[in-house]
């Protein structure tokens, strides 16, 4: 019997409820995490195929990635775009080196955790619970800096040179999403999956979001700016093009604790 | 024949464990594992002559679902084939991979005879079935 991997894997629109990214092209670490947890896996060879795809799906309780990939592709190299997609789903390494430097390069690299070969049920339930708290535990707390503004996600509030304001909890999300793309292009379609998931919202009502935070941020800011991109998506940037030279220094920071 | 390090015990059981709650399980991972690992072994064999890179990336990959899966034995004979390099010589090469296949034998033998019955029939059936159409 041949095993397909197209045919072993549910279709994406059946990917409700609870699910995992398995990224690996050994078909058995799929199959044991879908045991293991016993969730729907929806398993890629490669991480490039999973990019692919990455904008039908939505935020999967955990994303499992190997090192070593189909077609000599190395997980590493993308693990730190695939930790940005979905900032409360873990992303755990699996390694099936014993090798430090790996293990570094992973967590350096956005990983939550890592896990060794040979997978052990007790050991990948315990990393991913341990991950997920972790992750639910520092949101709240998580503090936002990008040029002089400083946003405090559990609080909503905004502060700047002139000023502070206060965000609903939508907004200070929206914003924090906003930062976390560090000046990169934002997509209308992303925005509303990140932010309300399964909920349609109009075009309409997301503009009127986004005129409320860009309203905030000038109030507080004099260094940045939401720019729309029309038929593109959004930006939060630096006024001065001098000033984008420093957007690589701008880094979302979690405090563990205030 | 020593059986004793063909298996970890533990992985295994841990595995079976997984059945409880999952039936059939047990038996489709061993079904994707044979596969995998029989394509893998394949495609190594082709590539004996040329000492191609591919190699060591294959045998690191059985390697890792051999551990996964508590063939142990089978899991070490994989990670020589991995250690290869240029200046191995194409003997040494043959000699590990009739070893591995020999020890994908008796691990799989052994493996099978652990599947529950009432799966074991199931699978038994489906694959008869799978015959039947390929024919």
């Amino acid at each position: 019997m041949s095993i397909d991997r197209k045919n072993t894997q549910p279709a994406i629109v059946e990917t409700e409820g609870l699910y995992c990214i398995v990224i690996d092209d050994d078909l058995t670490s799929a199959k044991l995490i879908e045991g293991i947890l016993n969730v729907v896996v929806f398993s890629f060879d490669r991480s490039s195929k999973f990019i692919e795809k990455r904008e039908q799906l939505k935020s999967p309780i955990g994303i499992f990635l190997d090192v070593h990939l189909a077609e000599g592709e190395c997980g590493l190299d993308e693990l730190n775009k695939i930790a940005q997609y979905w900032p409360k789903t873990p992303v755990i390494v699996i390694t099936g080196d014993t090798d430090d430097e790996i293990i570094g390069q992973a967590l350096g690299g956005g990983a939550h955790d890592f896990i060794s070969k040979p997978l052990r049920a007790g050991e990948v339930r315990a990393r991913l619970n341990f991950s997920r708290k972790k992750i639910e535990e520092t949101i709240d707390n998580r503090i936002f800096e990008f040029a002089d503004i400083h946003l405090d996600l559990k609080y909503g509030r905004l502060k700047g040179p002139k000023g502070e304001s206060y965000l609903s909890h939508t907004d200070a999300e929206l914003l924090a999403h906003f930062i976390s793309a560090c000046g990169t292009l934002v997509s209308k379609t992303e925005i509303k999956r990140y932010i309300w998931g399964e909920i349609k919202i109009s075009d309409n009502a997301l503009d009127r979001k986004i005129f409320e935070i860009r309203k905030a941020v000038r109030e507080v800011s004099g260094k940045a700016e939401i720019k729309s991109h029309y038929g593109k998506g959004i930006t939060l940037q630096r006024k001065s093009h001098n000033d984008d030279q420093l957007i690589l220094a701008d880094k979302a920071i979690q405090l563990v604790s205030r | 024949m020593n059986h004793e390090d063909l298996l970890e015990k533990s992985i295994v059981e841990d595995l079976l464990r997984i059945e409880d709650h999952k039936k059939g399980f047990f038996a489709e991972l061993i079904q994707i594992y044979e596969q995998q690992t029989i394509e893998g072994l394949k495609k190594i064999h082709s590539l004996v002559e040329s000492k191609d890179y591919a190699i060591q990336a294959i045998a690191h990959k059985l390697k890792g679902s051999s551990f996964s899966m508590g063939l142990t034995r089978l899991a070490k004979l994989f990670q020589e084939l991995e250690s290869t390099n240029k200046s191995t010589k194409p003997e040494n090469f043959v000699d590990l991979l009739d070893s591995a296949k020999i020890t994908l034998d008796q691990s799989l033998n052994k493996l099978k005879t652990l599947i529950p019955q009432s799966t074991s029939r199931h699978n038994t059936l489906r694959n008869s079935i799978d015959l039947d159409i390929g024919t």
